[in-house]
């Protein structure tokens, strides 16, 4: 089915794999039962990091 | 017209596409009869298309009419069939022999779920199972009216019979009506009984009050008395079954007559779940293809035909696009658990788009809504403001004056009657046979439920003139011309219109003030 990244909140490996499902579910609807039965070991959990892609501060825009 | 073929076996990569194909629709619940496919040309295809999907159909012109529309289309690239599947069991599918490997995949996981509804939607409960048998029946039959009779005879009678094919009742397979259209002699002095609730003795004279027993008692006395004295004692919408009855045909005329009714009984649960039935076939070859039966190089043209198939135009209402987007909304709304007092009341507009109380309930529901639904009560119940927003729904209408066709309102709630208008009795005038003994004279008399939809004046007279041919004695219908109630009238040699002061289905006092 693909891969696919997100960033959640959360505060341990359990809880962060719980609210990719939540959000996965949100983001892809018509795949929720194949989201729903994606075992654990399916999910690889990564702590941001300032070296993680994507996880930089926000952007600021500049004044002239 | 081309022949229609005998049945071949698969060849084998298509036969394990099928098994493959079958196994993932079994894995995830679809229930159906046993499935039997064929590949035929394109001119097969046309030629079984134009018999309504049966290889053996009775002979009459309009399925050669049908033929040449279809193959017309074809060759100027105008249309092509996909599929065919038929209500059966076995179910049989035809595949079109030019299509891809892909289109082939797509078109049996399509049918599929065609073969699902078939079997498990509780309005094609009452269908024959063994249509092709009895089609081909009914072919060998008027087949043998008209080596007796002369084909232009029975042909003739066929045209007759099919102008008032629509003329039955739909839900009558499901409902014991109360008159059957049967003329009863009986009977009369039986008294009617009121039907007292249970309750123990010291309750009964409260729960079944004695002034109350015989008012009812005697409420049904009258209304049995002015039922003796009506023919039929109900307003029937099944005219076909009272011509049967009633009608002095000759023997071989009542074995046509019931014919076209019953296939126009077989073929009635189809017109009423179209955007149902396309949806859900629609859902399942979607969801087979893209999660188990598509390889990589299927890709491009699986998308290319989807898009083909999904794509809206500003004035069609396209059934599949709208069936398959409304049953996946409904299996997000109760995966999400957005049903309910507390859903609906909920007015905050960003807690109603996040909301979700992971009920997971989406496919046991859409389950339940193909078992007992029609597109009627899956419009009716399904069709959110939420739905209507997210497509854009509109309607519109022909503006006579400016000469295009323009949108009329993207308000909901006429958006969703513009709908349910279309839907109901599949879009055809509703018309009760009310008095077969008008005036004492044995006239037909019958009345259109007028809804803001008048009677096309060409076709009403046509029918007019095919139903006295089978009753023998002059018929009339009571409609609404140019917003007045109107008796169209045909006396087997003029065809009349009269303006009428009361009408029969509200007085029996009727006479005409011309």
């Amino acid at each position: 089915m693909g891969h696919w990244r997100l960033q959640v909140q959360a505060t341990g490996t359990e809880g962060a794999i719980d609210a990719a499902r939540r959000q996965l579910r949100r983001q892809l609807p018509r795949l929720w039962d194949v989201i729903e039965s994606l075992s654990r070991d399916r999910f690889t959990v990564r702590p941001l990091t300032e070296e993680t892609p994507g996880a930089a501060a926000p952007l600021r825009l500049r004044s002239a | 017209m081309a022949t229609v073929p005998e049945l071949r076996e698969l060849p084998l990569e298509l036969r394990k596409a099928q098994e493959e194909i079958e196994a993932h629709a079994r894995r995830y619940g679809l229930d159906f009869f046993p499935t039997i496919f064929e590949v035929v040309s394109a001119d097969q295809l046309n030629a079984i298309a134009a018999y309504g999907g049966f290889p053996t159909r009775y002979p009459h012109w309009r399925f050669g009419m049908e033929y040449e529309r279809l193959s017309k289309g074809y060759a100027y690239g105008l249309q092509k069939i996909y599929e065919l599947v038929i209500n059966n069991d076995p179910c049989y599918a035809y595949l079109l022999a030019s299509n891809s490997f892909t289109d082939h995949k797509l078109v049996m996981a399509h049918v599929y779920g065609h073969c699902d509804f078939f079997k498990c939607n509780a309005w094609f409960s009452q269908t024959p199972r063994n249509m092709i048998d009895e089609m081909a029946n009914h072919g060998n039959r008027i087949r043998r009216y008209m080596d007796r009779f002369g084909v232009e005879e029975v042909e003739n009678f066929i045209d007759i019979c099919l102008s008032i094919e629509d003329l039955i009742d739909i839900h009558s397979p499901f409902i014991r009506r109360g008159d059957d259209g049967r003329r009863t002699d009986g009977e009369a002095g039986d008294e009617p009984s009121v039907p007292k609730l249970k309750a123990s003795p010291h309750m009964d004279p409260y729960i079944n009050p004695s002034d109350w027993l015989e008012a009812e008692a005697q409420r049904r006395r009258e209304e049995k008395r002015a039922a003796e004295g009506r023919f039929p004692s109900e307003p029937t919408k099944d005219v076909m079954w009272f011509l049967l009855q009633h009608a002095p045909l000759k023997s071989w005329q009542l074995d046509v007559l019931s014919m076209i009714r019953e296939e126009a009984y077989y073929f009635a649960p189809q017109g009423q779940t179209k955007i149902m039935n396309e949806g859900w076939a629609t859902y399942w070859h979607s969801t087979i293809m893209t999660r188990h039966a598509m390889t990589a190089s299927d890709v491009i043209s699986y998308a290319d035909h989807c898009a083909g198939t999904l794509a809206t135009s500003p004035n069609r209402l396209n059934p599949y696009k709208l069936g398959v987007e409304l049953f996946r909304d409904i299996e997000d709304r109760w995966n999400r658990g957005c049903f309910g007092d507390e859903y609906e009341q909920c007015t905050d507009r960003r807690a109603r788009a996040e909301w979700d109380r992971e009920l997971g309930l989406g496919r046991e529901k859409i389950f339940e809504v193909r078992r007992i639904h029609n597109d009627l009560t899956f419009i009716d119940e399904f069709l959110t403001l939420d739905f209507c927003r997210r497509y854009k729904l509109f309607q519109f209408g022909y503006h006579e004056d400016a000469g295009y066709y323009a949108i009329e309102s993207r308000e909901f709630p006429k958006v969703k009657q513009a709908l349910l208008f279309n839907l109901t009795n599949m879009g055809r005038p509703i018309i009760r046979l009310v008095d077969a003994n008008y005036k004492n004279r044995n006239e037909l008399y019958l009345v259109h439920e007028y809804n803001g939809v008048e009677l096309k004046q060409d076709y009403a007279r046509d029918t007019l003139v095919n139903l006295q041919r089978l009753w023998t004695r002059p018929v009339h219908v009571e409609t609404v011309v140019d917003e007045q109630p109107t008796r169209l009238s045909y006396d087997g040699h003029s065809y009349s219109t009269k303006v009428v002061a009361g009408t029969k289905s509200k007085s029996d006092d009727d006479e005409p003030a011309d």
